[in-house]
């Protein structure tokens, strides 16, 4: 039994499905039941049309299968007559997401570019113009830093360590650079330009850079923008982010993509922002009760999953109801599918009601804490009416809501949204 | 002309701005003339006769030697309307001649030199001999704003052999370009060529910049990129006027004028404008530039264009300086400085801290110009941009050439000359040596001043700067006069002259033909040199600059004497 244990929580892994990697075939194509989200074709397009850089931003709740819409958006373009050679950037190995600005997304982007080329593509970079800045803020730092035979990754692999290690050498080398962007873009442009002249020999169509996991950065007042960090990030820092002279895709948080500044980013990033949405399951207020195509996706998820385990169903769910209230309480979000599993199946197996629920009370708990009157006003309008009216001091509240899931978007014929249900039973302090 | 006036009165003029270099030529002037005497004038003079004869006659009257006198500029609070110093002495002018059986030498700051002249003119005419000693700064690269696409700190902080490999690295990515192009490489391409042509300049291959070019803008044409293609002409612009051919660029701006006027390009007319303005600037047309700053930065302000708004003022500085009015030069190079500390630009806050110190050269008040060079060196250092930071070297030894001390100024000159050596700034290499020979000028060194000249000459010849080659001959020129050979001084200044009517640089026709004038008046060829002079006149009174009068009055004292 223990082996079969772990082998379905090995199953219900919640890591993004990766294109590239065995475990393909547990993925479900979810787009009829997202909406017209169609988010891989829309920006893969974008990419093929232009034969100048795009800058493309993607939004989505965190779970909702984002990185694992960029793999096969990396999967797409590297097929097909016109052949791309794509950077997958896994900014999270690089970035604190509690304190990221220009100067780490950069280095990310560098340093991961240059180790999929010299990989896939036999192609190395030198450190060209880096490795005067890099001298001089060595010098400014007064590091004893030997640059004799500094290559690319070296270089911005000891800037990543540093900016990880210290906030004081953070704040420093941010300064250093602030002003200094114009000369670090340069150096980085010329880079990949030469990196096209290679890969256009080896008859690919150009390069695109796809920077997963920026949605994942902290949303709050930032200390000196008067907006928040992700306002910071994503509108302040537009231009540096848009100006590598390549295909870019970055994730943004979905509650900036969905706050007062959407106008702003779809004129700053060239068209509305793509969102990977929630699988629908049950359907919008008044009409409310499940929406069976989408739990029938979610259905099979669980099912591609099972059979990657060689387990049965019945060796992990007490009976169907036990699995469709699963499914219920995942609102839709894969991510959360496995989380709740994983979190149910800790206890006991097969997962009984009780088990399950018990695991929908601890996700519940993190609510509790967090939930303040005005986000209360906002859920209870979610729930009568499956909308909410942004008011001039709603915005803040709306945006911790989508942030931290309390509520969900959905895309179907039309926007709509649901609170979570694992807060469904839940009612504001003393409204009772 | 101290030693051929000797026993007989004359009255002269000595213009010069720092107090310091003063005291150092009044200096030299007493070691060899053992009977010189320098009277100060005590501040708060009104009888400036009486108070001179006063410190002549004790303890002992009667010598015969030169006279300098000094310090009456304490005398003289600029911005007071009345002087009561200078009536007094435009009333006394007949008792000097009948004092005096020796030279006397008046030493002043230019702008009480030009007090004298508006409240003492009977007294000015009669002033025989005028000495300038104010120093010619060299015009520092960062005073007037132009943006070259492909200057970048990065490519001009590359050593001379770095400079080399990478524009063997660019050349070849180009020439595998043409090769097979695609369409992905268009804006890469397009950076490459402009950053080449940087390069080309840099190092002094004006023929390579030019040709390249040329192939960033018909790129530009076949892909039907406009901006691109203004990029490439504004560039072509900046070339040439680097050439010393404003008017040649001149004709490449207002093409780039017209087109961002017809894409109605607020933005691009503003920068076509503030480059059209410097390139007048260099034909010496200076109503013209301010015409073209004033239009821009109207534009800037109506886009909220902040760069290009302390852009047009640091120009407007520049311009006013050049018109002999250090003040408001200063007062724009304040309003550029604000503006650049507020957007955090680095390198304009570098330019205008560098045009402040220009100002206070202009003001004689060089201390407080070093201050001003050292923070720009401060800035330099920090942003790393090696080639401001060698001509801020520069300009520290003009500052120290100016405080009477050119042994420091070599000093500073030989590390401008070293740092440009060492990114092969050849522009910039030749403005040291000549700093260098004006330097060795100043000690009383022609034969080596003349050495250094000539390195600076044919350096401008290499890299076919017209306008640094007009420069140098005048130099040549007029280290040939200290030489005592006032045939080649001659010849000099009228290759110079050539030069300077060829491209359309008036200002320089203008000091050409006034140093010409003075050696063929001292040769008494009067007709000839009021002829030439009056050239000079005729271009300071049309720009409304404050020596135009003082000019004027010189040649009208020659005709009379020619009568």
């Amino acid at each position: 039994m223990s082996s079969s244990l772990e082998k379905l929580y090995a199953a219900f892994d919640p890591q993004p499905l990766r294109a590239d990697q065995p475990g393909e075939h547990r993925y479900v194509d979810l787009d009829d039941v997202r909406g017209p989200g169609d988010v891989v074709p829309r920006l893969a397009s974008r990419i093929r049309l232009s034969p100048e850089p795009t800058c493309q931003l993607l939004a989505g709740h965190r779970g909702s299968g984002k990185s694992t819409e960029l793999r096969r958006l990396k999967r797409e373009l590297e097929t097909g007559n016109k052949r791309y050679f794509v950077v997958f950037c896994d900014s999270s190995r690089d970035i604190d997401r509690n304190d990221v600005d220009f100067l780490e997304v950069l280095t990310a982007v560098m340093r991961q570019m240059a180790a999929q080329l010299r990989e896939h593509a036999q192609i190395s970079l030198t450190p060209g113009y880096f490795r005067d800045r890099w001298e001089r803020i060595w010098n400014l730092l007064s590091s004893d830093v030997s640059l004799d035979s500094v290559d690319l990754e070296v270089g911005f692999t000891k800037i990543s360590t540093t900016v990880k290690a210290s906030p004081d050498a953070r704040l420093k080398l941010r300064e250093l650079i602030e002003g200094d962007t114009g000369n670090w873009l340069l150096a980085a442009n010329d880079l990949i330009g030469q990196a096209l002249l290679d890969l256009n020999k080896q008859g690919y169509h150009g390069l695109v850079v796809l920077v997963d996991d920026l949605d994942k950065i902290v949303l709050r007042p930032h200390e000196k923008a008067g907006c928040s960090t992700g306002e910071y990030l994503f509108i302040h820092r537009q231009p540096q982010l848009s100006a590598f002279m390549c295909h870019t895709v970055y994730t943004v948080p979905l509650a900036l993509a969905y706050s007062t500044q959407e106008a702003t980013l779809s004129t700053l990033y060239g068209g509305n922002v793509p969102v990977v949405p929630m699988v629908k399951v049950s359907n919008p207020p008044p009409q409310r009760g499940d929406y069976q195509p989408g739990i029938d996706k979610c259905l099979q998820i669980i099912a591609r999953r099972l059979e990657d385990s060689g387990a049965q169903q019945t060796d992990l769910f007490d009976s169907d109801q036990t699995r469709d209230l699963l499914v219920r309480l995942s609102g839709g979000q894969p991510t959360e599918l496995m989380y709740l599993t994983r979190e149910a199946m800790i206890t006991a197996l097969p997962i009984t009601e009780n088990a399950l629920k018990r695991a929908a009370r601890e996700r519940r708990k993190a609510y509790v804490r967090q939930l303040r009157t005005e986000h209360w006003t906002v859920i209870d309008e979610v729930r009568r009416a499956g909308q909410f009216t942004r008011t001039a001091d709603n915005d803040q509240a709306i945006r911790s809501l989508l942030d931290n899931r309390a509520i969900l978007q959905y895309v179907n014929d039309s926007d709509w949204y649901g609170e979570n249900p694992v807060i469904a039973d839940l009612s504001a302090p003393g409204a009772r | 002309m101290l030693t051929l006036s000797r026993g007989s009165f004359s009255l002269s003029l000595a213009v010069c701005n720092s107090a310091q270099l003063r005291d150092y030529l009044v200096g030299r002037l007493a070691a060899e003339i053992p009977s010189l005497r320098v009277v100060p004038v005590p501040p708060g003079t009104t009888d400036v006769f009486a108070a001179v004869r006063e410190r002549l006659d004790h303890p002992a009257p009667g010598s015969a030697g030169p006279v300098c006198i000094v310090d009456l500029n304490e005398s003289l609070p600029s911005g007071l309307p009345a002087h009561p110093a200078l009536r007094a002495l435009n009333a006394s002018r007949e008792l000097w001649s009948e004092r005096f059986a020796a030279p006397v030498i008046f030493w002043l700051p230019e702008y009480a030199a030009t007090l004298l002249y508006q409240h003492a003119p009977d007294f000015w005419r009669w002033f025989s001999h005028q000495f300038e000693f104010v120093t010619e700064r060299a015009e520092p690269a960062l005073a007037a704003h132009e943006i070259f696409a492909g200057d970048t700190l990065l490519a001009g902080r590359l050593s001379a052999d770095q400079k080399r490999f990478r524009i063997a690295e660019l050349e070849e990515r180009i020439s595998q370009l043409n090769t097979d192009p695609q369409p992905n490489m268009y804006g890469h391409a397009q950076l490459w060529l402009n950053e080449l042509a940087f390069l080309y300049l840099f190092i002094g291959d004006p023929q390579a910049a030019e040709r390249t070019l040329q192939a960033a803008l018909a790129m530009a044409r076949a892909a039907g990129d406009r901006p691109g293609e203004g990029t490439a002409l504004g560039n072509l612009g900046i070339a040439y006027k680097d050439l010393g051919e404003p008017r040649k660029a001149i004709g490449y701006h207002e093409q780039v004028l017209a087109m961002a006027r017809a894409a109605g390009d607020r933005l691009g007319e503003g920068t076509a404008l503030g480059n059209l303005g410097i390139a007048y600037a260099a034909l010496g047309e200076l109503r013209k530039a301010i015409e073209c700053y004033e239009q821009r930065l109207t534009i800037a302000r109506e886009v909220g264009d902040r760069h290009g708004e302390g852009s047009a003022l640091g120009n407007l500085g520049v311009a006013h300086r050049n018109l002999g009015e250090p003040r408001r030069a200063i007062e724009y190079a304040e309003q550029h400085l604000a503006i650049a500390r507020e957007i955090g630009d680095h390198r304009s806050e570098g330019a205008s801290l560098g045009n402040l110190a220009n100002g206070y050269v202009d003001l004689g008040e060089p201390e407080r110009a070093i201050e001003f060079d050292e923070q720009v060196l401060a800035i330099a250092r920090e942003i790393g941009d090696r080639r401001n930071e060698s001509a801020t070297l520069g300009n520290l030894g003009l500052a120290y050439a100016a405080l009477g001390q050119p042994r420091r100024a070599i000093e500073f000159y030989e590390q401008h000359l070293k740092i440009a050596r060492e990114i092969g700034d050849r522009r910039g290499e030749g403005n040291a040596l000549g700093n260098l020979g004006s330097a060795h000028a100043a000690l009383g060194q022609p034969k080596r001043a003349i050495e250094f000249y000539e390195q600076h000459l044919k350096i401008v010849r290499e890299i076919g700067d017209r306008r640094g080659e007009g420069i140098s001959l005048g130099n040549l020129g007029s280290a040939y006069v200290t030489l005592g050979q006032p045939r080649k001084a001659i010849e000099y200044y009228e290759q110079a002259l050539a030069i300077t009517r060829e491209i359309g640089n008036r200002r320089g026709e203008a000091n050409a033909c006034w140093n010409m004038g003075v050696e063929y008046e001292k040769a008494g060829d009067l007709a000839h040199a009021i002829e030439l002079m009056q050239v000079c006149v005729d271009y300071e009174r049309e720009l409304g600059h404050p020596d135009a009068e003082k000019s004027a009055a010189h040649v009208a004292a020659l005709r009379a004497r020619l009568k």
